[in-house]
Parts: C-alpha cells; structure tokens; sequence
C-alpha cells in the first residue's frame, strides 16, 4: 500500500513537471511570435514613413518638371531663360561626374597613419606577412568606409589629396603604405576635402570620430570650411571610350 | 504517511496545477487580443506600403518621361541656334554623371545570404566588395538596379541596406560592365570573397553576361547639386 502511495506520486510529480516544463516552453515560444510580429511591425512603419518621405519629394519634383516643359512648349520663357536652363543643366551634370572644380562649405579631414609598416619589407609566408595583409586590407577599408559615410552625410563631391573621387574610383591600399586612387599614388599624409550641406557640418563635425571608427590605425583631424575648392577629375574616362 | 501529510502534497499539488492553469489563460488570453489586432495592423500596413511603392514608381516613370520630353525640346532648341559644342559637353556630362542608360557586355553578382549558419549580407560586405570591382576598371555598376554614381552611399537601414537613398533587401545582383576577365580576377581574389564570405556562407553567383543593361540614375539631382558652386 505504501509502495503504491509513493508511486503514484512520483508519477503525478512527475506528470507536473513534464507540464510546467510544456507550460514555459509554450509561454516562451508565445513571447518570442509576439516579439518578432512587433518588430515586424516597427519596421514596416518606419518603412512606410520613409517610403511616404520619398514620395512627397518626387512629387514636388514631378510638379517642378511638368512645370518647366509646359513653359517650353508654351513658349511662355525667354531664349534667355531656356539658356540659363541648359547651363544649369550642363553644370548639374558636370558637377555629378566630377569634370569640373567646385567650390561650396564643407570639412577638411587629415589622415596621417600611427604605424609605417610596408609589406616589401617582409617576406613572403613569414610569421608576420599575414598579419601585414590584414593591415594592408584594414587601412584601405577604413578609407573606402570613410568616403561612404560622407556621402551618407549626403557629400556632393570629395577629394583625396586633389584627386576627385567619381563613380568609378578605386581605393587602393599598396603594399608600401601608400593608396592607389584613381591610378595614381598617394601617400601621408591624406587629406579628404569633402562639400556637404551646411546644417549638417558642425554635427558631422561632432560625429567624426565615432562615425569613422578610427581605432588605432590612423592619426586624424577634422575641420570645418567655408570655401573648400575641390578639383575636377581631369582623365578621358572609360565610360566615355566604351560609347564611342 | 499520516491524513496530514497527505492533505499537504494534495495542497502543494493542487497549488502548482492551478498557478501552471493561471498562466496558461493569461499568455492564451493576451495572444487572442494580441494576435488579431498585430495581424491586422501588419496586413494593413503591407497594404499601404505597396500603395507607397506604385506610387513611387509611377511617379518616376513620370518624371523621366517629363524630363525625357523636356530634354528633347531644350536640344531642339539648341540644335536651331547651331549651339553643337554645347549639345556635345551636355552628352558628356551626362553620360560621366549616370544620367544616361548604358548597355554592355560584363557580369553580374548575386550575393545572399547563409542560409543557416552564418552571416547576412551587411552593408559594409557590398561597399567593400564595390571598391574591390572598381580595381578591375569597370565602365559602369549597378546594385539591384540601383545606378553607382559620385555619390552612392551604402548604408545599412534595418534589415535592408539604403543605396541612394532607396531600401533594398537581399538578394543583391550587381551588374557591371567591363572586362569579365579582370573582374572576375578581383571578385576572386579579394580577401572578402576568398575568406570572409566562404568563412561565413555567404552565398554569391557570379555569371557572365551580354548586353546587360545599366538603368541611368533615377534619383533628384538637384539634390546632388545644391550649395556647389562651378567654378570653371
């Protein structure tokens, strides 16, 4: 009889168990569903918000064109409207694909590397080339990532060392410590010149170091300018000889 | 075992059956309101998202057929005061910008990602990969037909990555026009692909390709232009 009782309520302990176990896994996949359904549901709005952004400027921007084809085929402007119209396309254009030198307020970023470490240096599978590889490729992901948060910060155009950086150029990290941009070589110290909209500079400005994440590779400073000129890109483009 | 011991465990049982019945018609309780109403809020919004995004893109076809439009008049104009030089530096520039759609022989890049263990495709991969591209002198790129100009920025946005200022999940197909060869060698041999992409799964396809077609930047210009002054 005795026997009997503490069997039984081993099996209802145990039966208990098993369900408080089931009990909490059940809750804990319920939470996990809703949390992700809430998440999706944050993104979706903030997708739609953006989306709605978007939007709005393209239809000014449709408004704006509609506009001006209107005028022209009304002949409602001037030969001399129509011209300062062309013009001002032309240096649209111009500016985008970096053939002409540019003026406007902006920062000025100097680069100078902590280390001088060069590749040549050391031979080939030594116990230090792959850690020199991994230099090599870090300082020119630094400098790729760099230019990529300027124009985030919606930079109209940038330079390194005098050289405009277009659509298609390259950041090239040699094996003696210096960049290859554009074809060219460059070495220290690098200085970025980048045009970006005024109400954004003092904040960029702020934001530098924790935007770049600079660790410990480069030496760096950042100023603001009013009248930062930067170069034009002065090489016959490939794209230009492959249309032709 | 006496009466009282046995009224105990009955207690003790009885207590942790009716706490496990508590909780489970509480969290069956707040998924029935929650459920419905999050279900309905996600369909709505997929709804209007897709709206956004109709939208969106007839507003651009619009646009370029406009600007399309404008442009011939303005060229027609020019061509009757004899102004060819200045048709000629138009052409140039907007080709150099991005502004015009180019058609060539090259390749394109899928890129996805692991499917299990491993990494997604971070916004940091594709900008790293791009640059690794431009090394193979290419003539022009696109990332899912997003056109690769001056001032691309690729910017991660979520589970999205923004590429002039448009969200775009994965997959990634990127078209670039060049030398295959050459491209294919930088692909190949970047540490990226060759290490880290192989090291975290991340899927990628490259293919040769005839006559790919790169669209022109369909963004707002003036945007890209405003508070620079030519100075030339």
């Amino acid at each position: 009889m005795r026997v009997g009782r503490i069997l039984s309520m081993t099996l209802i302990c145990f039966v208990l168990g098993t369900m408080t176990a089931w009990q909490y896994k059940s809750i804990d996949n319920n939470n996990r569903v809703a949390t992700s359904q809430r998440s999706n549901l944050e993104t979706m709005q903030e997708e739609l918000i953006e989306e709605k952004r978007v939007n709005e400027n393209l239809r000014a921007r449709s408004e704006e064109v509609k506009k001006q084809l209107s005028d022209y085929r009304h002949a409602k402007v001037g030969m001399e409207k129509i011209e300062h119209d062309i013009k001002t396309e032309i240096e649209r254009a111009q500016i985008m694909a970096g053939l002409t030198d540019v003026k406007g307020s902006g920062v000025i970023i100097t680069l100078n590397s902590y280390y001088k470490l060069s590749i040549s240096d050391f031979e080939e599978n030594s116990d230090f080339y792959d850690i020199l590889m991994s230099y090599k490729r870090h300082r020119q992901l630094f400098l790729v990532r760099l230019i990529n948060q300027l124009r985030a910060w919606e930079a109209k155009a940038i330079s390194i060392n005098d050289e405009r950086i277009v659509a298609m150029t390259e950041v090239n990290a040699t094996d003696d410590n210096k960049f290859i941009i554009n074809g060219n070589y460059y070495s220290e110290p690098y200085v970025i010149k980048a045009i970006v909209p005024v109400e954004s500079i003092d904040y960029l400005v702020y934001m530098f170091n924790e935007m770049v994440q600079i660790g410990d590779m480069f030496e760096s400073s950042i100023e603001k300018q009013e009248d930062i000129i930067i170069k034009k890109y002065d090489k016959d483009s490939q794209l230009l000889k492959y249309i032709s | 075992m006496d009466k009282n011991n046995k009224s105990n465990i009955l207690l003790f049982v009885f207590m942790i059956l009716g706490f496990i019945l508590a909780l489970q018609f509480r969290s069956i309780m707040s998924q029935e309101t929650e459920e419905p109403s999050v279900a309905l809020a996600i369909e709505a919004l997929t709804d209007e998202l897709n709206y956004e995004k109709l939208r969106g893109s007839k507003l651009r076809e619009e646009i370029d057929q406009n600007i399309k439009t404008r442009d011939l008049i303005l060229r027609e104009i020019m061509e009757e005061r004899n102004s060819g030089e200045i048709t000629q530096e138009w052409d140039k520039a907007r080709i150099l910008a991005g502004l015009t759609e180019v058609v060539g022989d090259g390749v394109i890049i899928t890129l996805n990602d692991a499917l299990e263990d491993g990494d997604v495709v971070h916004d940091f991969y594709l900008y790293e990969i791009i640059n690794e591209i431009k090394k193979a002198e290419p003539v022009a790129m696109s990332i899912n037909n997003e056109r690769i100009i001056s001032t691309t920025e690729i910017i991660c946005a979520g589970p999205a990555v923004r590429i002039n200022r448009n969200r775009y999940p994965v997959p990634y197909e990127i078209r670039i026009i060049g030398d295959s060869k050459n491209i294919r060698e930088y692909f190949f041999n970047s540490y990226l692909v060759s290490v880290v992409f192989n090291y975290e799964n991340i899927r990628y396809q490259v293919r040769d390709a005839k006559d790919i077609v790169i669209p022109k930047y369909s963004g707002n210009i003036d945007v890209l232009t405003t508070g620079v002054e030519v100075l030339n």
